[in-house]
């Protein structure tokens, strides 16, 4: 089965499945980049930039469906164009929640482009429809998971891979292995925020250093279970447009109010003890985030730490001491 | 202590913003202006109607279509050009350094950290409503986003996809029309045929009288000098509509002609933006015999403009940018400027927090060199004059024109 690559959430799994793609995120793999150096300059996102180095080296038969939601998307499907010419699509994202209609319009065009130009089947569409609601639900299990302490960082992380890759058979592996060791994380709870968190040393050392990692806000994570698409009557496209676009709003909405109502109400239910904020360098949107959301969040008695991180480097020790550091002060 | 030092001691007391909001400054300076040029004279009137909440004041992102700022009856008040003013005036360090402790990132956009550390300072006017377009770029979106919630005030963005097509430009549109009656509820006016029939007319006023410094700029030698190419952007972009506009290029067409063009070796089109800064830079060009022939944002076509269909008008406006639509798109643009004004090769500034210009240049150093066109990329900062190296830009400058 070819495989359409996407790397941001808002991207609907229901039509790669329904058009015979099988979705997967582009997961961030620290390795040498040279071929994104020739093409997409250092103060980009470096996400962006490890994601350009897979793609290229991907089987002719994949796509990438990148969201036009942020300058380096925009030229990192310039690059992929460039590069290897017809396999991206670059989906329009609207701003805002209320135009669901145009963002409709969108996805069938994506699916067009999937299915070279031909419609997929209202059947297949529903079919996918309902097994990525399956998917989420089982997703919803961990979260109760993490936030009753069950949850290892590791698991957390894991639990965040099987998601991505669409595996309930391993999201249940590990909520069997959580629920025969109850009690295994008593560390200090945090909550995660930033866009991505692919690098499993960060999260091994979040794991060494005993914190407990009771929620996050990633693009990749709770948000994008939060909301099922509806299965009844009614167009699916729209269906569709209307779940993505009604979940927890991304830094780079025009919502953000609704944003920092909804990720502080969680952090409150989570009832943590710090926050630790650990956005990609060169992510305009979760920079700009940062300071109001650190802000409301320390006002409310929430201890934050900020630590930028940078996939074409190893996590440093000083990134460490810092972890330790705020760990101390908890 | 200098100039620079004084201003920079008034804005840490306080009283430059005590200053900015008292009308007897601006009583002062009127007489004194006459003789100024009508650029400064404009810089003036906008800081005086703003400051002294003559007019509602819309802060403005530098693609926004002005026109319906002034068919409000609003003062555009467009924040990255007062980043560059504030960096001419050199005064931008302070600013940069207050958004920073309140966790802006030294990573993100100057002029967009500028602004934010202007209205942490309280040197902003109280803005009525904050107005931005998502194209160019996404820090801008961002930026005024806080903005408008530091102030407590409507931000009204138009979004605009990437993707070219009849329902892209009718959605564009659409949201115009929405934000055009959301200000017309909020201000208590509303815009009426003529106010568009007469802001439409200084728009082409002012357009029609930059094509006449264009025709001086591709001239050979060129006409223009290259620091003249710097700035027009904010007047072509965020004071269109505005009744200066069209007298502030003939007026400096006037003064063109009456000089003697110098001498030129190279001809050079310059990409993205410039530094802001007091700087070496048009200083070195010109001793090494180089014309700047045009720019690539002033050189956007700009379609007429109809005040029956106002909205339609502004979303064609908003989609003659070459910045929107991916990289081809920008680079047509470019190659046909090129060679309409028989440039030998370009030069791309690349400012240091810049993801949309600046993340395409290697892709389209790439693309020019596939097309037989050298391309320097200058690595630097618009804004934050900590980032200018003077000595490399030369040593990099020197090298390709050799190349030339």
């Amino acid at each position: 089965m070819s495989v359409s690559f996407w790397s941001c959430s808002y991207v609907p799994w229901e039509i790669s499945l329904a058009c015979g793609f099988q979705p997967r995120r582009f997961w961030a793999e620290r390795q040498p980049i040279p071929r994104a150096d020739r093409y997409l300059p250092a103060n980009l996102c470096s996400y962006a930039r490890t994601i350009f180095e897979q793609a290229v080296a991907c089987p002719q038969e994949d796509v990438f469906i990148l969201a036009d939601c942020c300058d380096a998307t925009r030229r990192l499907a310039d690059a992929l164009e460039m590069v290897v010419p017809g396999r991206t699509f670059l989906l329009f994202l609207p701003h805002s929640a209320t135009d669901a209609a145009v963002f409709a319009r969108e996805l069938m065009r994506l699916a067009k482009f999937l299915h070279r130009g031909n419609k997929c089947s209202r059947m297949e569409l529903e079919a996918a429809i309902r097994q990525c609601n399956e998917l989420r639900l089982n997703w919803r299990r961990i979260e109760i998971h993490a936030r009753e302490r069950k949850l290892v960082p590791l698991d957390y992380y894991h639990a965040l891979q099987a998601y991505n890759t669409m595996s309930i058979a391993e999201i249940e592996a590990i909520l069997d292995h959580a629920d025969r060791d109850q009690g295994s994380s008593d560390g200090p709870p945090v909550f995660l925020f930033g866009n991505t968190l692919d690098d499993g040393e960060i999260w091994q050392m979040l794991a060494e250093l005993s914190f407990t990692v009771v929620g996050e806000d990633f693009c990749y994570g709770q948000k994008q279970a939060k909301t099922l698409v509806a299965e009844t009557d009614g167009d699916p496209f729209l269906r569709i447009a209307y779940a993505y676009l009604a979940r927890t709003p991304c830094p780079r909405t025009a919502e953000l109010e609704r944003r920092w109502q909804e990720v502080t109400n969680r952090v409150k239910e989570c009832k943590v003890r710090g926050a630790i904020f650990l956005p990609t360098k060169y992510c305009d949107h979760y920079l700009y985030d940062l300071p109001i959301l650190a802000a409301r969040l320390k006002s409310a008695g929430n201890a934050c730490l900020i630590l930028e991180q940078d996939y074409t480097q190893k996590p440093s020790g000083q990134l460490r001491t810092r972890l330790e550091a705020f760990r101390e002060t908890l | 202590m200098s100039f620079g030092d004084t201003l920079q001691r008034k804005l840490q007391d306080g009283s430059a913003a005590k200053f900015l909001r008292s009308p007897w400054p601006y009583r002062f300076l009127s007489p004194l202006l006459l003789r100024e040029s009508l650029n400064t004279r404009l810089s003036f009137q906008i800081a005086r109607d703003a400051y002294l909440g003559r007019k509602p004041v819309a802060f403005t992102s530098l693609f926004f279509p002005a026109e319906l700022v002034y068919a409000l009856g609003m003062t555009p008040f467009p924040l990255e050009s007062i980043a560059g003013a504030t960096s001419s005036l050199g005064m931008s360090v302070s600013f940069l350094q207050k958004a920073e402790e309140q966790w802006y990132s030294p990573d993100l956009c100057s002029f967009h950290r500028v602004g934010l550390g202007m209205a942490l300072n309280g040197l902003l006017p109280k803005p009525t409503a904050v107005l931005s377009l998502s194209a160019l770029c996404d820090g801008s979106n961002r930026c005024f986003a806080n903005i408008a919630q530091f102030f407590g005030v409507p931000h009204f963005l138009i979004d605009v996809p990437q993707h070219r097509s009849p329902e892209s430009l009718a959605y564009v549109e659409e949201q115009i029309r929405r934000i055009r009656s959301e200000l017309e509820i909020l201000l208590q006016r509303r815009v009426q045929t003529e106010n568009w029939q007469l802001v439409f007319a200084r728009s082409r006023e002012m357009t029609d009288a930059w094509s006449g410094i264009v025709e001086l700029q591709v001239r050979i030698p060129s006409a223009v000098p290259g620091d003249g190419v710097m700035s027009n952007v904010s007047t072509l972009y965020s004071f269109a509509g505005n009744p200066w506009g069209g007298r502030i290029f003939r007026q400096w067409k006037q003064r063109l002609e009456g000089e003697v063009p110098k001498a030129e070796k190279y001809r050079l089109f310059w990409l993205h933006l410039f530094p802001f800064y007091r700087n070496d830079l048009y200083d070195f060009l010109e001793s090494k015999s180089v014309s700047l022939v045009g720019d690539e944002m002033t050189s956007n076509p700009f379609p007429p403009l109809d005040p029956a269909q106002p909205e339609s008008s502004l979303a064609a406006k908003i989609y003659a940018n070459s910045g929107i639509g991916g990289l081809e798109i920008r680079l047509q643009h470019i190659l046909e400027k090129v060679r309409e004004r028989k440039a030998q090769g370009v030069i791309h500034w690349s400012h240091r927090g810049c993801r949309q210009a600046t993340g395409g240049a290697y892709l389209l150093k790439e693309k020019l060199r596939q097309a037989g066109i050298p391309t320097l990329i200058l690595d630097g900062d618009c804004i934050d004059p900590r980032e200018y190296a003077s000595e490399q830009l030369r040593t990099r400058i020197e090298g390709f024109l050799e190349l030339l």
